[in-house]
């Protein structure tokens, strides 16, 4: 068993653009899928790829609903999100210590 | 892999700093309590007492009787020291902080649907009601039954309540880190929430001199809004703001500003004046830094 930090790095949450995604959503109560695409630069196909990958890992909460006539999809991030984000944070921080103390690096 | 690593995370850091600035949205709060502070002294100069035939004089508004202690919920937002209605006074800083409180909420909801990000308002709303039930219930309810039995309202009585207050805090600490299911530990834990409630009702009594509690709830919900903007202006502002407040609550600053008071409104304004501009100077400022962040 490795304890090299790579080994902390979730595959569903390490993509850059999902890592956006919970990083904004973390900060709010809730986000519009609007503001994400913009944010982020992402066609609207691909924010939704993104944002159903999360949703299936349990990590978002999506709600649909209406604005005036206006449709709007509001996305909020759950505990196991916050708890996941937090892991890749943590393990993208060890990777990151780990560049900076030549000696460990040396060792493995 | 360890380069990419720190380049994601400047990214990453990035887009939280701009979601942050995106959700800010304290420069109206702000703006909106200075300016109902401002609006007060007119109240004080329209709601002088008038001795009813009975001869009761409403100094401390409506008596409440909860299992048969009868203590007076609006106290904090009205002093003898002043000629007025207590229930007028009472009623105004209880509306101040309550439409405040709404309008607050209403405008972050709104905000929310035209920015795309809405901030987590239960945080504020947990800090400005909290500290709304604490001013109008326990403080007034604890201090009134306690006041004389802690020696009234004199220099060593405060420092009495302080003393109170701070054991209560170092015993609650204490015992509240510990996980053993020890029985001392619990009643400890008790005695030093009990402690930290009767020093904290003490404290804001002594400390609401002038009848400006209202500012103290305000206070509270600044805070709480500092905290859930994650803003350090937003906290400049609220510790600014606790300064003024004390300093209204506890100084005659009608002595620097007006020389001889001639009239409960020019008091009353003179108090007031500094923590309304602290708002609504913090709350300009609040609203000039958004504007030149999303240029």
């Amino acid at each position: 068993m490795s304890d090299h930090p790579t080994a902390d790095l979730d595959d569903v949450v390490h993509q850059r653009h999902r890592l956006g995604i919970l990083t904004i959503a973390a900060e709010t109560k809730r986000v519009e899928f609007g503001y994400l695409r913009e944010a982020l630069s992402l066609t609207a196909g691909n924010l939704s790829r993104h944002i159903s990958v999360l949703e299936e890992a349990g990590l978002l909460d999506v709600h649909k609903g209406y604005d005036g006539k206006r449709p709007r999809t509001w996305v909020q991030i759950n505990d196991s999100g916050k708890a996941a984000l937090a892991k890749e944070m943590a393990a993208l921080r060890a990777l990151v210590t780990r560049q900076d103390s030549p000696d460990q690096t040396a060792v493995d | 892999m360890d380069t990419e690593a720190a380049v994601l995370l400047d990214d990453l850091g990035r887009l939280r700093n701009r979601t942050r600035q995106d959700s800010h949205g304290y420069w109206l709060p702000l703006l909106l309590f200075g300016v109902l502070i401002l609006v007060a002294p007119v109240l004080y100069g329209a709601a002088g007492i008038t001795v009813p035939t009975n001869g009761n004089i409403d100094v401390y508004g409506p008596e409440l009787h909860i299992g048969g202690l009868g203590f007076y919920p609006l106290s904090l937002f009205t002093s003898f020291q002043l000629d007025v209605s207590g229930l007028a006074v009472g009623l105004y800083w209880l509306g101040v902080v309550v439409v405040g409180m709404l309008v607050t909420l209403a405008w972050y909801r709104w905000r929310a649907l035209r920015v795309g990000v809405q901030p987590r308002t239960g945080t504020y709303l947990l800090y400005a009601l909290g500290g709304l039930l604490v001013c109008v219930l326990p403080v007034p309810l604890v201090a009134g039954l306690l006041i004389d039995a802690l020696g009234g309202s004199d220099k060593a009585s405060a420092l009495l309540s302080v003393a109170v207050l701070v054991v209560g805090i170092v015993l609650t600490a204490l015992c509240a880190r510990g996980r053993s299911r020890n029985v001392m530990r619990w009643i400890g834990l008790v005695v030093g929430i009990v402690l930290v409630l009767i020093g904290t009702s003490d404290v804001t009594f002594l400390a609401n001199t002038h009848g400006y509690g209202g500012l103290f709830v305000i206070a509270i919900g600044i805070v709480g809004l500092a905290w859930m903007e994650r803003s350090r202006l937003c906290g400049v502002v609220a510790v600014l703001f606790v300064a003024a407040a004390l300093l209204a609550d506890l100084y005659d600053m009608e002595n620097v500003l007006s020389g001889y008071p001639v009239s409960t409104q020019t008091i009353t304004f003179d108090n007031l004046v500094l923590p309304a501009a602290v708002l609504i100077v913090g709350g300009i400022v609040a609203l000039t830094a958004g504007r030149r962040s999303r240029q």
